[in-house]
């Protein structure tokens, strides 16, 4: 950015856009050349989508017209900032509805906006990157198993975390929006809708904790509106500007208990809170209470932050690097968890991983790609031979599938498409114009599969026999051949037969021959 | 503990506002208030009146009529109420007029401004004033024969002669038997656009007709063939038809606003004729215009309307009968060639209008719009003068390439038209001109400039107690401030998202905003001085305000008296609070000022155990402005500022010259100076300090060598 006498000023504005269940929301930011962050602007308005997709699974004309206006209004606010980054994602609302394409094609045509349809596991990255920001700031660290749990309008996104790595992330069909869908049918005495929620959550609750330990969890923290509101009634002593407030278990379930007790126009007068927000509020307070209920946590943390947040902090670290390592982490750690899963020889995939990542930085600018790729070739190559998991005959292609049809956190789609498809490339076949997820990619995108695969290939054939025999790899780089000085006195028979196979892509794309050398 | 709700407990607002009134009465009735300045009082007293009983007295009217019993927060029923304002009302009129025609009207003389009879002029000045008649006037003038149907269509509030008039026997004079023709009654309507005051040319001094004796000597002119029996002025007052203010009982008045609207040619509520009207005439009036003769009739023994007595006062050259003109002084802080921005940065700033001059805060906009580095500015508009530099400023951004938002609120009653008028200009020159929010009234008085700086985006806010409104904010007493503060500027977009309606409101930082937290945070902060107040350091609770009316409040203040709290409101206008109560409010005090300009200020005190909070408004405390007006309170954060409102507010509750005691009855006493205390006039004080810190400034910056460097802006 250069102001009007053509100095260079390292400030950015940034703006996230967030298409939810219930509203439409942006963040403008200004980051500073350190990276701190500075909230110019903090909009929000409601809009049925949820309510909409959740019953009927279609986003109707009217509504989306709604959301056009909304989002031209945005851009009425963000015209004076010369904003430099923009991202605009949407979740649930717009994942489940069938006329996905329609609407962001309108959204499109109506605003010029490129909507990004994010995974769970997306805004669970971004939830924690916002949430692990605020704990920081406020210098509080979180004990054992912690659990993160936002109760959005469509679904309630559920992770957990042991220190800093993610053990577990998933998405529920369990939103306040969809349970009044449900309900909402008869009229019910207060008591009995309790009744039903309760029977309704229990059950609901009882398959997340198939799939993630809740009882393991000591630290409880539960993101959103319904919860920040709670904040304000049971910790109002500290400020607003606090970024995280925290209650004890026993005074949530009192309150919520007596929440429950009133009827929604008695919950919109006594709280002043609109007629959406006070319908939402007694199934998403039995929620967080049944969750809780079956954790080990006695306080409950509610950090002041949102997905946007998160999306923020992506673009500090784009802007300054800031909290890359940490993000990379994350996702190399999601990774190993999903290998576990799927049963990986942990000790193969670690060493590929690193002998790739040897490789990718000895070739220095050779292979002209960045960080990020070599982020997405670790990746793959820790996960290239979970396929045996179905089987080892073609493992390569239950690879690919199997990673395509997985979350890994921090992953955006695109990534996780170049991820699985290099990993299916490890061995065999090598890309081709038939095979359709290669063709389906960018002309830039194929190439950087082809690299990360031939980089990938010459790494897998160097531990041929799984027993790590290289360690250090050294590089001397000639005009036609290029000699990989392997410095062990093991003997190599087999990785030479495998490099003699696994080689040529290599050579196709870098144009030089490899030579082991001792 | 007593009952805090019983009725007893509130005054009605009614009799408070004419309590009110009865104190704008003694400003002109006191000697020592210079002798135009009484007229003009007497003439706020005229206009005011009109208007209250168009708005409040028509109100209770059509309740009345439906046979609503239920009473107001104080117990009364409307008939009780109108009854009561009749009384009250007839006493204060006779009291005006009594001043008008005994005092002033002869002391006025003695200075040479006289009221001439036709009658009474030279021949050579009555040649004169019979041509102005026969050019000016006469052609205007349409008399229309009375019946039933055009009673029905009088206009309120524009005096009316009414002619009893009998055909002239000679125009029949064939027959030689005396006819009886019947007598009629011809009406002439002397509209308030016409010039009232007619100048007769005098050497020194101002000798002037007015329009209706002019008239009622020239009335033949009218009706030829016809003889004048006896010519009257009258003037009549009509339900103003608004649908009721809500203050009166909430849902009540709601549900029947549909049918009030619908009754739009009621009986008129008064009817003011002259006092020598005689009987016949009277008893014509008051029947065609169906009007109660005990209550609704005011006989006026002197010129109806006095409301164009004001622009009299104003316009004459005799400068010794008026208050020594005060000139706004500029605030020294702002008096630099400092850009504004570069001032701000350093401190938040307070100006005291009219004490200090508007001029910075038209000098915001204007150094705004033509600034490289501004993005947008923001600004609501209430009510602003006609051809204000402020529109002329936001013109100029919009026209530079600015994004310009303006909030504007055509449902101020009176001026809608010319607000249109400026709207559309904006919006030609592209800026976004947003009108109103549904069913709210925009009420708060809001500026913000967004400019990008070296450092980043920064806004600058100001937030005030009066409207823009350069030719008001010299003769109203309000409060502003500009801050650069990022928690303030963070606030100020969310205002101006909320009410242009890009946003929901989110989460406030400083800012408490009517209809949804102002009164919650007003109720939490009262309940906090109770809960901290102690026999040794009891609470302290200081405010000032334009009407307190709340019923909720009021007990919520009754509460934390019982509490210990000290409580001093200083209320200019309505106070329904009964302050001295025994048990209950006996730790109230409340005074009101009423001196040369209008107190308009709203400043709010929570001593807070020592961590004191001072904040100002746009709001009063009524239920209007709490529940049904978009309205900002905003605390003053910084010290120095936050010291200097505090102290204006103290100097203003230590007044005892121009203020007034509530007593417990209802009633107001003159308060006394305490034995051995100086006397302190707070406006006095503050147009003193407000010269004094200007001079010193001046001197100031006369003796220092000041670099006239290129301004200093840190920008870019």
């Amino acid at each position: 950015m250069q102001n009007q006498k053509g100095e260079t000023v390292a400030i950015r504005n940034v703006a996230a856009i967030d298409i939810g269940s219930n509203a439409i929301r942006l963040v403008i930011a200004q980051i500073d050349a350190d990276g701190a962050i500075h909230r110019l602007e903090d909009l929000q308005r409601s809009a049925p989508l949820g309510r909409e997709s959740f019953s009927t699974g279609h986003i109707t004309a009217e509504t989306t017209n709604l959301a056009i206006e909304i989002l031209r209004g945005f851009q009425t606010i963000m015209a004076p900032y010369n904003i430099d980054k923009l991202r605009a994602v949407t979740t649930t609302a717009v994942r489940e509805a069938a006329n996905q394409d329609m609407f962001l094609e309108r959204i499109y045509m109506g605003t010029g906006l490129a909507v990004e349809v994010i995974a769970g596991s997306e805004a669970d990255r971004l939830l924690y990157a916002a949430v692990r920001e605020a704990f920081r700031k406020q210098n509080l660290t979180s004990k054992g198993t912690s659990l993160i749990m936002e109760l959005g309008g469509g679904t309630a996104e559920i992770s957990m975390y042991e220190r800093d790595h993610v053990v577990f992330s998933g998405s529920y069909p369990l939103g306040t929006t969809r349970l009044h869908s449900a309900l909402r049918a008869a009229h019910r005495s207060q008591s009995e809708l309790v009744e039903l929620i309760n029977r309704y959550i229990g059950p609901a609750i009882s398959v997340i904790q198939q799939s993630s330990p809740l009882d393991e969890v000591e630290t409880v923290i539960c993101v959103g509106g319904d919860m920040r509101f709670v904040a304000n009634q049971l910790a109002p002593e500290a400020e607003t500007d606090t970024l995280v407030r925290t209650f004890s278990r026993k005074d949530f379930v009192k309150f919520a208990k007596a929440i429950a007790r009133l009827r929604v126009d008695q919950i919109v007068h006594k709280y002043i809170l609109s007629y959406q927000d006070s319908e939402a509020l007694v199934p998403a307070l039995l929620t967080y209470a049944e969750v809780l209920r079956r954790t080990k946590a006695q306080t409950v943390y509610v950090p002041n932050v949102s997905m946007r947040d998160g999306m923020i902090l992506d673009f500090v670290t784009e802007e300054t690097g800031r909290g890359l390592d940490e993000m990379e982490e994350q996702i190399f750690s999601s990774a190993g968890f999903l290998g576990l899963h799927y049963d990986y020889d942990e000790d193969h995939a670690q060493h590929v991983a690193d002998l790739s990542c040897q490789l990718f930085d000895l070739l220095g600018s050779t292979h002209m790609l960045g960080r990020r790729e070599r982020r997405l070739l670790k990746v793959a190559a820790l996960l290239h031979d979970v396929g045996n998991y179905i089987s080892n005959r073609s493992h390569h292609k239950h690879s690919e599938y199997i990673i395509q049809a997985s979350d890994i956190f921090g992953l955006r789609p695109q990534d996780k498409q170049i991820v699985s498809i290099v990993a299916r490339y490890h061995r065999r076949a090598l890309p081709k114009p038939t095979h359709l997820g290669f063709t389906t990619m960018s002309r830039t995108d194929r190439a950087t599969i082809s690299k990360l695969a031939a980089i990938l290939r010459v790494a897998d054939a160097l531990d041929r026999s799984h027993s790590r025999k290289v360690k250090k790899i050294n590089v001397d780089l000639r005009r036609n051949e290029i000699y990989l000085i392997l410095g062990t006195r093991e003997d190599l028979t087999l990785e030479r037969l495998a490099m003699r196979t696994k080689g040529v892509l290599f050579e196709e794309v870098f144009g030089r021959k490899i030579v082991l050398q001792n | 503990m007593k009952k805090l709700n019983a009725p007893e407990n509130l005054i009605n607002r009614e009799m408070s506002w004419l309590e009110f009134n009865t104190r704008v009465l003694h400003e002109g009735l006191s000697d020592k208030t210079p002798l135009l300045e009484r007229l003009k009082f007497l003439a706020i007293v005229s206009s005011n009146l009109d208007e209250f009983f168009m708005v409040r007295v028509g109100g209770l009217t059509q309740l009345a009529k439906r046979g609503e019993r239920r009473k107001c927060p104080a117990g009364m029923t409307p008939r009780q109420q109108i009854r009561e304002i009749s009384k009250r009302a007839h006493e204060m009129v006779r009291a005006q007029y009594a001043c008008l025609r005994e005092e002033l009207m002869p002391a006025l003389e003695a200075k040479g401004i006289i009221r001439m009879a036709p009658q009474s002029l030279s021949a050579k000045e009555y040649d004169a004033l019979r041509w102005y008649f026969d050019e000016e006037i006469f052609p205007i003038l349409t008399p229309i024969a009375a019946s039933e149907d055009v009673f029905q269509t009088l206009s309120g509030l524009t005096n009316y002669l009414a002619v009893r008039l009998k055909k002239h026997e000679s125009s029949h004079g064939k027959g030689n038997k005396p006819s009886t023709h019947p007598e009629v009654l011809g009406l002439i309507a002397l509209p308030r656009s016409m010039q009232r005051f007619i100048q007769v040319l005098a050497e020194s001094g101002y000798r002037y007709v007015l329009l209706e004796d002019l008239v009622q000597d020239r009335v033949n002119a009218f009706f030829p063939g016809y003889e004048v029996l006896e010519t009257t002025l009258f003037r009549i007052t009509r339900n103003a038809n608004l649908p009721l203010q809500e203050e009166e009982g909430g849902d009540l008045l709601d549900a029947m606003q549909d049918v009030l609207r619908g009754r739009l040619h009621a009986a008129p509520l008064r009817l003011e004729i002259d006092a020598h009207a005689g009987r016949i005439m009277t008893k014509r009036l008051v029947e065609a215009l169906e009007i109660n003769q005990r209550s609704d009739l005011y006989r006026i023994d002197g010129p109806l309307d006095l409301k164009p007595f004001m622009g009299l006062a104003a316009q004459m050259d005799f400068s010794d009968l008026r208050y020594p003109p005060y000139q706004p002084q500029p605030s020294p802080v702002m008096d630099t060639d400092e850009p504004i921005w570069d001032i701000v940065r350093r401190e938040d700033v307070i100006i005291h209008h009219p004490y200090e001059a508007f001029q910075p805060v038209i000098q915001m906009v204007s150094e705004a719009a033509e600034d490289p580095q501004t993005i947008a500015i923001k600004q609501t508009l209430y009510r602003t003068s006609s051809n204000s530099p402020i529109i002329d400023a936001l013109e100029r951004a919009a026209l530079n390439g600015k994004q310009v938002t303006v909030m504007v609120e055509v449902k101020a009653r009176f001026d809608e038209e010319q607000n249109i008028q400026w709207a559309n200009r904006l919006v030609e020159a592209g800026a976004q001109v947003i009108y109103g929010i549904l069913r709210l009234k925009t009420h708060s008085k809001a500026l913000m400039v967004v400019r990008r700086e070296a450092d980043g985006v920064r806004r600058y806010l100001h937030l005030a107690t009066g409207n823009y409104n350069e030719k008001t904010a010299a003769l109203y007493e309000d409060i502003g401030l500009i801050t650069s503060d990022e928690d303030f500027g963070s606030d100020g977009s969310n205002f101006f998202n909320a009410v242009s309606g890009y946003s929901e409101p989110r989460e406030w930082r400083r800012l408490a905003i009517a209809p949804t937290h102002l009164r919650r945070q007003l109720e939490e902060m009262i309940d906090r001085e109770i809960s901290c107040s102690t026999p040794e350091t009891p609470g302290l609770i200081l405010a000032k305000m334009n009407s307190l009316l709340d019923p909720e409040i009021c007990r919520n203040l009754y509460k934390a008296s019982q509490a210990g709290v000290k409580i001093k409101l200083c209320v200019r206008g309505i106070c329904c609070l009964r302050p001295g109560l025994k048990g209950i409010s006996e730790n109230i005090e409340v005074i009101s000022v009423v001196d040369r300009f209008l107190e308009h200020s709203r400043i709010f005190y929570f001593q807070n155990s020592g961590q004191e909070e001072i904040y100002l408004a746009s709001a009063d405390w009524m239920p209007r402005n709490l529940d049904r007006r978009v309205e900002i309170m905003f605390p003053i954060v910084q010290e120095a500022p936050k010291e200097r409102v505090i102290h204006i507010l103290k100097t203003a509750l230590s007044d005892n010259q121009k203020a007034w005691v509530l007593n417990s009855d209802g009633s107001y006493s003159k308060r006394d100076i305490e034995p051995g205390a100086l006397p302190i006039r707070c406006q006095e004080v503050f147009m003193k300090s407000a010269q004094e810190a200007a001079r010193a400034w001046n001197q100031a910056k006369r003796a220092t060598f000041q670099p006239r460097g290129p301004g200093t802006a840190p920008g870019l």
